[in-house]
């Protein structure tokens, strides 16, 4: 009896976590998400020299075997990974699902991920998952109990939770401004923000407040990283927060006030919609990257940079 | 840990329910669209066949009660994929529970052939992201009988199925008696592609035998086999079944 054609690709293609370079991601960074358009691109070709870092969603790789798991350890072992989740529902009324943000824990440390970032949203009611980032009510009240479950998962999860300001589009009486209850929570839970410039443009627009007014608000050294993508704009003039279209420059001109006010930190171009090729994507990163940062003041390395083994 | 404040409650609760109604006011809740354009994308991604064959009117009438009534437990946005196959299992055992107690056919039910395509591309994406490690697949060339002392375990991604339909590479094509149905193996091979394979009664037989007792030897199955199926070439099924992946065999020992 001879073994013909033995197959052992499964084995030789698995990396041991060892071999996965630490997150090198420094103020003046720049990033893409994760998309499944370019994962074979990003698999067989070298490493980008524009991409610096990738953003992926936890949850779309934890628990998950197979190919997908194969071209992550691939990616993984390329680019610096941040992680961007999408179900962690922290401002829902209910017990928080320690399971989920203990799976979360495990992923990060198995790709060696510092970054976790999320929505400061809902995505549950009493009923169960709705599978939408839903606004929190923004009063002085709920404040106290969305810190107390920040707190938690960052104890879960090691390391400060970063918290994305949230394109919304339902508004609940007489609320805080929004950058006011961004920054009591920060204060109040330690936590850390990801600033979407898009989010705060489309919400500006949308509800009637001025976006650099409301970003000033915001602790700079609190703010790990900034979003930045296109909208789409609809007949009524209402921006919805699409990612399906070149970033408008009107949002590149309030991501040049962003920095001037709270200084350089690592960019990452978001595309969820119309994805184009990642040549195309990665020139779009870049060009924008350059007309941000032109007229910026001194980069300020902060913690980010503290993490680069 | 703190209790949420009462009016923080009533608040996101009043939001959720508008969303979930079906009679939601676009204009002032986007929110509506946005869950159903959620789950409708997941759906047509996962489950393409399934979508196909229904009309877009029973589609969009089954995702509007999917929000209104089921109770999506798991968190994370591509599971919308399983959540749905959890209810329209739940809906159809309610429905069987209905007509035994001859309540009134409902024209929204689905048939068993469409639970049975929507069960089966389930299958498919659970297979696909499997997580267990697969073996290491050796494509034996049996010479004489050697390899009767080695022991044969299956693919652990595989799932034996009986359809009433054939699968074809983007369709399936029912079958028009109701009793009839078609064996199918779904796996994942060593390249991680997902492999639907029809069977033959005497394939889900012997794969079923090595189900019942996992790591036998090759000569005990022969033995077995030799009793129902005297003439059947088992050697030449075993190589064939390790070409497919389906199967490996190994010394006795190295199978756990």
């Amino acid at each position: 009896m001879r073994p013909i054609n033995a197959m052992s690709s499964m084995t030789q293609s698995l990396k041991g976590n060892n071999t996965l370079p630490r997150p090198c991601i420094q103020p003046n960074s720049k990033g893409i998400g994760l998309r499944q358009e370019h994962i074979d691109a990003l698999c067989e070709l070298p490493k980008h020299p524009d991409i610096d870092f990738l953003e992926l969603a936890p949850e779309n790789w934890m628990n998950i075997g197979g190919a997908k798991r194969e071209q992550l350890q691939e990616i993984a072992s390329k680019y610096p990974l941040v992680a961007h989740g999408l179900s962690l529902s922290i401002g829902d009324c209910l017990p928080l699902n320690e399971t989920f943000v203990q799976q979360v824990a495990r992923f990060l440390e198995e790709f060696r991920i510092d970054i976790y970032s999320e929505h400061l949203s809902f995505s549950r009611d009493s009923q169960g998952y709705l599978y939408e980032l839903l606004p929190v009510p923004r009063y002085k009240e709920n404040i106290p109990f969305l810190a107390e479950r920040i707190m938690r998962v960052q104890q879960i999860i090691q390391r400060p939770l970063v918290l994305e300001n949230i394109s919304y589009y339902h508004d609940y009486q007489d609320e805080m401004p929004e950058g006011e209850f961004i920054a009591e929570i920060v204060k109040r839970s330690g936590c850390e923000l990801l600033v979407d410039i898009n989010n705060a443009f489309v919400n500006s627009r949308n509800h009637g407040f001025d976006a650099k007014e409301m970003l000033r608000t915001l602790p700079s050294d609190a703010i790990r990283y900034y979003h930045i993508a296109g909208h789409l704009e609809e007949s009524d003039h209402f921006l919805l927060d699409t990612h399906g279209k070149h970033v408008q420059q009107s949002v590149i001109e309030l991501a040049q006030e962003t920095i001037a006010i709270h200084g350089s930190k690592p960019l990452l171009l978001e595309r969820d919609n119309n994805v184009p090729p990642l040549v195309v994507l990665t020139e779009e990163l870049r060009e924008i990257h350059d007309q941000i940062l032109m007229p910026t003041r001194p980069v300020r390395l902060n913690t980010v940079e503290a993490n680069c083994a | 840990m703190l209790n949420p404040p009462d009016k923080m409650v009533s608040q996101t609760q009043a939001l959720t329910a508008t969303i979930r109604s079906s009679s939601f006011d676009r204009s002032t809740c986007r929110y509506g669209e946005f869950v159903r354009d959620n789950v409708m994308g997941v759906l047509t991604n996962t489950y393409p066949l399934f979508c196909r064959q229904l009309p877009s009117e029973q589609l969009n009438a089954l995702i509007e009660e999917f929000i209104d009534v089921h109770h999506a437990t798991e968190p994370q946005f591509h599971h919308i994929a399983t959540e749905f196959a959890k209810f329209i299992q739940q809906r159809a055992q309610q429905s069987d529970v209905e007509h035994c107690v001859d309540v009134a056919y409902n024209p929204k039910s689905l048939s068993s052939n469409e639970v049975a395509l929507l069960e089966y591309e389930w299958a498919a994406l659970s297979v696909e992201v499997d997580t267990v490690v697969l073996p290491d697949f050796f494509k034996w060339h049996f010479e004489n009988n050697e390899c009767l002392g080695f022991a044969v375990e299956l693919n652990p991604t595989i799932h034996l199925l009986a359809l009433p339909f054939i699968v074809h590479s983007e369709s399936v094509t029912f079958l028009t008696h109701k009793r009839d149905h078609v064996y199918y193996a779904l796996y994942r091979d060593s390249h991680q592609q997902v492999m639907t394979l029809a069977l033959q009664e005497i394939d889900v037989a012997i794969i079923q035998m090595i189900q019942q007792e996992p790591a036998q030897t090759l000569e005990r199955l022969q033995q077995n086999i030799a009793q129902q199926a005297a003439s059947f070439d088992f050697i030449d099924w075993v190589e064939r079944f390790c070409q497919l992946e389906l199967i490996s065999v190994r010394p006795v020992g190295e199978i756990v």
